[in-house]
């Protein structure tokens, strides 16, 4: 099996000024991760809040500046995140948005961006009047399917899912995780899918990486790390939910 | 439409209101019309013939209903201490104050937007920060003195106006124009650094957004994804706070108007309330009045336009 993104020796370094005239203060955010996402899998990235999940995913998506190497098999990676109300500009319509990837790539025909709007929203489960509306008139659910959508649209073989669910009640969270699973079986997708709550990542994930303080302290197939944790950390995480 | 009836409803509820309190408020303080208007010489019963032809010894209230009656019919009355017509009094003053507000309003869009797009695009950047600097001195600087402060540099010392000699604008409007940048560059001053402050950070909090980064991702540069995405949010606080600008400036160019000379507004109501020259203030305090609720709707309607959360029903 192919690796889709090869991610080798990640080091993520924040420095801050406390005041425009102070000296810069340096925090070390992820310390030496090596890890591989492989095709058409869904891999699970552990961790408590602050122990530097999410800047994995900002790293590989090149939003933060980094020290290793990040190596890419897809040209496009996508990212959904937490919270669903942030993530629609509150401004322009959820058609508009869809509408917009295809403009960007150089769609100048109108009919064709409205049909290719109208095919993704349903793929993700809403119907076509939710393109004449705007995300606030759209529950956390649906936003976050109108997310997955735009994410999407640009055909990516890579997703990274920051906490997708966790801003969702349970049952809308089952529904989204089992479009997302729908998806990655129908179009071979590869998902990153990062997260606190082990339950999920059991359900969802074939392989899963323990994260603590910026450092990958275990890794492995969902069931092994589950029915045999071999770091502390990891027995400790169990324990607390099973 | 049924909204903007409301609003008009509760425009005219608030100058009876304001116009009905400010009436009060002349007749509780002490001073009397009738000896700044004859002087302190004039005999008790030159003052008694004067308050009767005034009408000043009836009731408050019919005093004020009597002065709105007039007012609705297009009649400001007469000033105590001028004996002329108050709308001749004030008629040319209007343009001179108006002029001066909607310059500054322009100065400070002009000079504000850009700065402020700029430093937020610019974050802690060197221009960044020398800017934050400047703009938290010039914030502290109250307009009579940056008036006083550009009367110096630019009337003294760069001779581009000539301090105190204020050219009207029937006779000239260039150089009434040349001459009143300098008092409405003084009012922008202060505002100009709240904008600039307030834009950096709307721009700042929207930037942080997830959106943003989805649009990023969707292949706009970051240009598309500041003028396209991000600017129409990050300016719905801002133009709320122009909102308020605007109606400051037309009431905070009293004192401004003192400094420069300028006979506008303010200098005639300033002189007219130590009158108690009750019909020219109250004519000036409606004026003021209506334009700041004029503003205020303009810039709720403007929300509407600009923002399609609010819908004119709210």
């Amino acid at each position: 099996m192919n690796n889709i993104v090869t991610v080798n020796n990640l080091t993520v370094k924040f420095s801050n000024r406390k005041s425009a005239f102070s000296k810069k203060v340096t925090k070390t955010v992820l310390d030496d991760v090596c890890f591989e996402v492989r095709e058409g899998e869904i891999l699970g990235l552990v961790g408590e809040s602050g122990s530097g999940k999410s800047t994995i995913a900002k790293a590989i998506l090149k939003l933060v500046p980094y020290e290793g190497e990040i190596h890419h098999e897809s040209d496009n990676p996508q990212m959904i995140f937490q919270d669903p109300y942030s993530a629609l500009n509150p401004a322009k319509k959820v058609g508009w948005l869809f509408e917009e990837a295809l403009y960007l790539k150089g769609e100048k025909d109108s009919l064709v961006r409205k049909a290719k709007a109208l095919e993704m929203i349903q793929m993700v489960g809403l119907s076509e009047e939710y393109l004449e509306r705007f995300p606030r008139e759209l529950s956390g659910g649906q936003r976050q399917r109108v997310c997955i959508g735009l994410a999407l649209m640009q055909n990516p073989k890579f997703l990274i899912a920051d906490e997708a669910v966790s801003a969702l009640d349970v049952t809308i969270q089952a529904q989204i995780l089992e479009l997302l699973k729908e998806l990655h079986d129908k179009m071979g997708l590869s998902i990153l899918f990062i997260s606190h709550d082990l339950k999920v990542v059991y359900n969802l994930c074939q392989r899963v990486m323990i994260l603590k303080s910026g450092k990958i302290v275990e890794s492995g197939e969902v069931k092994e790390v589950y029915t045999n944790p071999q770091h502390e950390y990891t027995k400790q995480l169990l324990s607390s939910v099973f | 439409m049924k909204y903007v009836l409301k609003k008009l409803v509760t425009m005219i509820i608030t100058v009876v209101l304001v116009t009905f309190f400010v009436f009060l408020a002349f007749n509780l303080i002490s001073g009397d019309p009738a000896t700044s208007a004859l002087g302190t010489e004039a005999t008790p019963e030159r003052l008694a013939a004067y308050r009767t032809q005034m009408g000043l010894d009836d009731p408050v209230v019919v005093q004020y209903l009597r002065w709105g009656g007039n007012f609705l019919t297009g009649d400001m009355g007469t000033s105590y201490s001028y004996r002329m017509s108050v709308s001749s009094m004030i008629s040319e003053k209007i343009p001179v104050t108006l002029i001066m507000a909607v310059m500054s309003f322009l100065i400070m869009i002009v000079v504000a937007i850009p700065i402020g797009i700029y430093t937020a695009e610019h974050k802690d950047g060197v221009l960044d920060r020398i800017i934050t600097v400047i703009n938290q001195v010039v914030m502290a600087i109250p307009p009579f003195f940056s008036g006083i402060l550009i009367t110096l540099l630019f009337g003294q010392i760069f001779k581009l106006f000539t301090p105190g000699k204020y050219i009207s604008y029937q006779d000239d409007f260039g150089g009434f124009l040349g001459y009143m940048f300098f008092p409405a560059l003084a009012i922008a001053l202060p505002k100009i650094t709240m904008a600039v402050k307030l834009l950096r950070t709307s721009v700042l909090k929207e930037v942080k957004n997830d959106y943003v980064r989805t649009a990023y991702s969707k292949g706009n540069s970051s240009r598309q994804v500041l003028y396209g995405h991000v600017l129409k949010n990050a300016f719905l606080p801002v133009i709320t706070f122009l909102g308020m600008c605007l109606t400051d400036m037309i009431a905070g160019s009293i004192i401004v108007e003192q400094v420069f000379s300028v006979p506008g507004l303010g200098r005639i109501l300033l002189t007219s309330i130590s009158n108690r020259d009750y019909p020219v203030v109250m004519a000036i305090i409606v004026i003021i009045a209506c334009l700041v609720l004029l503003v205020n709707m303009l810039v709720d309607v403007l929300y509407g336009f600009i923002d399609p959360r609010i819908t004119p029903d709210d």
